[in-house]
């Protein structure tokens, strides 16, 4: 098995199977660029540090989505970051390619808010918690 | 597992001796080999090989009566580890201890020191290392000569680290005459303790019983006096094996020293710089050591309304207080003008930065008119291989003391300089604190809920599904949690010391798996329900731990942080590719545990523990915990493998 075949094993099992990702059923309709653009996310490990859905997380990345910035933001942010990223050079990650990965962060909904959350502390009402 | 006392009753031969502790030994009965029953003669004749006839005395010859041995010296190291209060001993087989497990098994009916029998050296190591943590005194591991001592050295590493003291007992058959030919000389080293010696505070090889009981004596006090680390103990094999001869041998007292105090004109400058300061900030790390050290460290923050920046080498401050503002740390910390470091593992790393970009850069991050108090027992540890004591920093004060020794001091130290003044600016600062702190939190929930009902599920979802399980119970966190995101010291109350161990000191992939089943040990008796968020990569260093918690009935819940992942250097692999214009798609070559994932549901029930998984669907978790939450309630391990983000 090449790298390649064993790296898209990996991401479409982190991806859950449910992205819709084109695997090759010609019948298909295109993928919508969201749908491109989370096979990028998974492909060139931008979830390594941001999560799957862009969440972020406090050691590794920050939040991306929901409501990510504005692709032209965050292009010049991939090329150029202040911070711990690594710059990403545009042989590796092509400013269309990043323009389809900030489609597939702006499609990401926003989930429900803390408040609406029992878990958390919310008041919304509590689903059986298995106690 | 108890095993019934056979043999003379050695417990009323060393009566005596260990109620005085000090006592000279009574003479040993004598078995006399003529009072065994005499051997029958077989009913049926039985040819007799040649071999066995060329043994065989010949003709003439006095025939020598069969040899036993009635109180062999591992006997007496027994008493020796009882008297220094070892309730366990954690070990895997191995023939050079082969005298000393013998008399664990059979003198002492494998009651105190009671075996915990484990499938790799590394995890008795670790086992010691977490036990420690919650029970406050030092259990033992006994390994095989060379290559158990190899095996364990990992886990002594990662205590020696932690600066958890652990006692190695390590067998060995010094002289060379009595070695059997070929791998007894594989198993047998000149100077054993130079294996780990260069991450042991002390080693010792005893030529006599007399020498064992006193280097036992030592090594127990040495690890457990400040700054408390690892010590190994070599039992000679013939030692154990060989009769007793020396009838005055006398049990070890152990002997407890006062944890080193900083230096009183010290502590009273550091509670008037203390004072002095507008924006002072207390950073903890390994800082408490007992419940009482928590309320101190509480009061001595509440007395001067400072924030407290908890670096979480151990449980020191309760998440739910106001001044624990550990998520505000890089604003407090570049606004500050003076840090009270209070153990802190890394000082230089606390106020200053290495950006992991090309030509790692550093940068003050603290005020140049910013002051840094110190109080350390680390001052007082000296070794040079390792680099575990981090980069030079100099304090603008820095006081050689154990922290919760010291604390009552400083405390009294402030205390007796708050005038009334300083104590209305003090209280002045409590609202904007308590505002801070709510917002810290509340920020910490709103992160919390982002990506809550995605597949792989997030790490606060995992967390926030256990914590609504245990909060109502008598509950324990025995993992660390730097590699999830510090959900539950973001999230959830954790109040007390016994609720939290802290980390893995050395950073050895294979703690976690190891320590959190000596931590559930400690908690046993207690009745506490114990949880482990265990790394998948972690988990494989030392799989063989289910065997024990299962054997030992060792009540734990295991919840897989599944990310398949060795995260970190995938992370790292990412960094490289990406810096050097090549392809980051190569970054799961060698770092992702795919193809096939590990099912570690029928790993663990392969061992004998209740398992279910995996569980990719966030909805599912809550009623699998409730399930296995009920096996440990019986007193059983169960795991859950979840599927997970990275972090």
């Amino acid at each position: 098995m090449t790298a390649m075949t064993r790296h898209r094993r990996f991401a479409a099992a982190l991806c859950g199977l449910s992205a819709g990702v084109a695997t090759g059923a010609f019948a298909a309709p295109p993928p919508t660029p969201a749908a491109v653009g989370r096979a990028l996310f998974m492909q060139k490990n931008c979830y390594f540090c941001h999560g799957v859905m862009g969440q972020g997380a406090l050691p590794t990345g920050s939040t991306l989505a929901p409501k990510p910035l504005p692709a032209a933001a965050i292009r010049a942010y991939v090329r150029n970051p202040r911070g711990v990223m690594p710059a990403y050079s545009p042989e590796i990650l092509t400013d269309g390619e990043i323009d389809s990965i900030h489609a597939y962060l702006d499609s990401i909904p926003a989930g429900r808010p803390a408040s609406e959350i029992p878990l958390l502390g919310g008041s919304a009402p509590a689903k059986t918690t298995g106690r | 597992m108890k095993t019934k006392q056979q043999g003379p009753d050695r417990r009323r031969f060393l009566k005596g001796s260990v109620l005085g502790a000090a006592g000279t030994l009574a003479p040993a009965p004598v078995l006399a080999a003529e009072s065994a029953p005499a051997p029958t003669a077989p009913a049926t004749p039985v040819a007799r090989p040649p071999w066995l006839m060329a043994a065989e005395a010949r003709p003439g010859e006095a025939v020598a009566p069969p040899q036993f041995v009635d109180y062999p010296g591992s006997d007496f190291m027994v008493d020796v580890l009882k008297a220094l209060d070892i309730e366990y001993l954690a070990l895997v087989p191995g023939s050079t201890f082969r005298g000393l497990q013998e008399s664990v098994a059979s003198y002492a009916g494998n009651q105190k020191p009671e075996m915990i029998v484990c499938m790799h050296e590394e995890i008795s190591a670790g086992i010691c290392h977490g036990y420690f943590k919650v029970a406050g005194k030092p259990m033992a591991c006994l390994v095989h000569s060379n290559v158990g001592l190899q095996h364990a050295s990992m886990a002594i590493y990662n205590a020696w680290c932690d600066r958890v003291p652990i006692i190695v007992l390590a067998g060995n058959v010094l002289d060379t005459t009595k070695r059997r030919p070929g791998v007894e000389w594989y198993h047998s080293a000149q100077d054993l303790g130079a294996l780990v010696r260069d991450f042991t505070k002390w080693d010792d090889t005893p030529v006599s019983l007399a020498h064992f009981a006193e280097s036992a004596a030592r090594a127990h006090s040495y690890a457990l006096t400040a700054p408390m680390e690892p010590v190994l103990l070599v039992a000679d094999a013939e030692l154990q094996e060989n009769a007793v001869e020396d009838r005055t041998l006398r049990l070890p007292r152990p002997m407890a020293v006062t944890s080193p105090v900083g230096e009183p004109a010290a502590v009273a400058k550091a509670a008037e710089l203390l004072l002095a300061a507008k924006n002072p900030v207390i950073a903890l790390d390994r800082s408490a050591r007992s419940a009482a050290g928590v309320a101190l460290l509480v009061r001595l923050a509440e007395t001067v309304n400072a924030p407290v920046v908890d670096l979480l080498g151990r449980m020191n401050f309760p998440t739910g207080h106001y001044l624990n503002q550990t998520w505000l740390q890089q604003p407090l910390i570049t606004r500050a003008d003076l840090v009270l470091g209070l153990e802190i593992g890394d000082p230089w790393g606390l106020v200053n930065m290495v950006s992991d970009v090309i030509g790692r850069p550093s940068r003050r991050l603290i005020r140049e008119d910013c002051k840094v108090v110190h109080v350390s027992a680390e001052y007082l540890l000296m070794k040079s291989n390792n680099q575990d004591f981090e980069r030079y920093f100099a304090a603008d004060l820095a006081i050689a003391g154990e922290v919760e020794a010291t604390l009552p001091q400083l405390i009294a130290a402030v205390e007796q300089r708050l005038t009334l003044d300083l104590r209305s600016a003090i209280a002045a600062r409590k609202p904007a604190l308590e505002a801070a702190f709510k917002r810290m939190r509340d920020a910490a929930k709103t992160d919390a809920a982002k990506a809550w009902d995605a597949s792989p599920i997030t790490t606060a979802r995992i967390y926030q599904e256990i914590w609504d399980k245990i909060r109502n119970e008598n509950w324990a966190l025995v993992s660390p949690t730097n590699l999830s995101s510090r959900w539950p010291h973001r999230l959830w109350e954790i109040n007390e010391f016994h609720q939290y161990i802290g980390g893995d000191g050395g950073a050895g992939v294979g703690y976690c798996a190891s320590a959190s089943v000596g931590a559930a040990l400690a908690h046993k008796s207690a009745g506490r329900i114990v949880v482990n968020v265990q790394g998948d990569g972690d988990l494989m260093m030392s799989p063989g731990v289910f065997w024990t918690q299962a054997h030992h009935s060792i009540p734990m819940l295991t919840v897989m942080h599944n990310n398949r992942a060795w995260h970190q250097e995938a992370m790292h692999l990412q960094r490289m590719a990406s810096r050097r214009r090549r392809h980051p798609e190569n970054s799961v070559i060698g770092t992702t545990i795919t193809d096939p994932f590990i099912d570690f549901a029928a790993m663990a029930r392969s061992m004998g523990v209740w398992a279910e998984g995996p569980i990719a669907d966030p909805a599912k978790l809550g009623p699998a915990l409730a399930r296995a939450l009920a096996v440990v309630k019986s007193g059983k391990p169960a795991l859950l493998d979840v599927i997970a983000q990275p972090r």
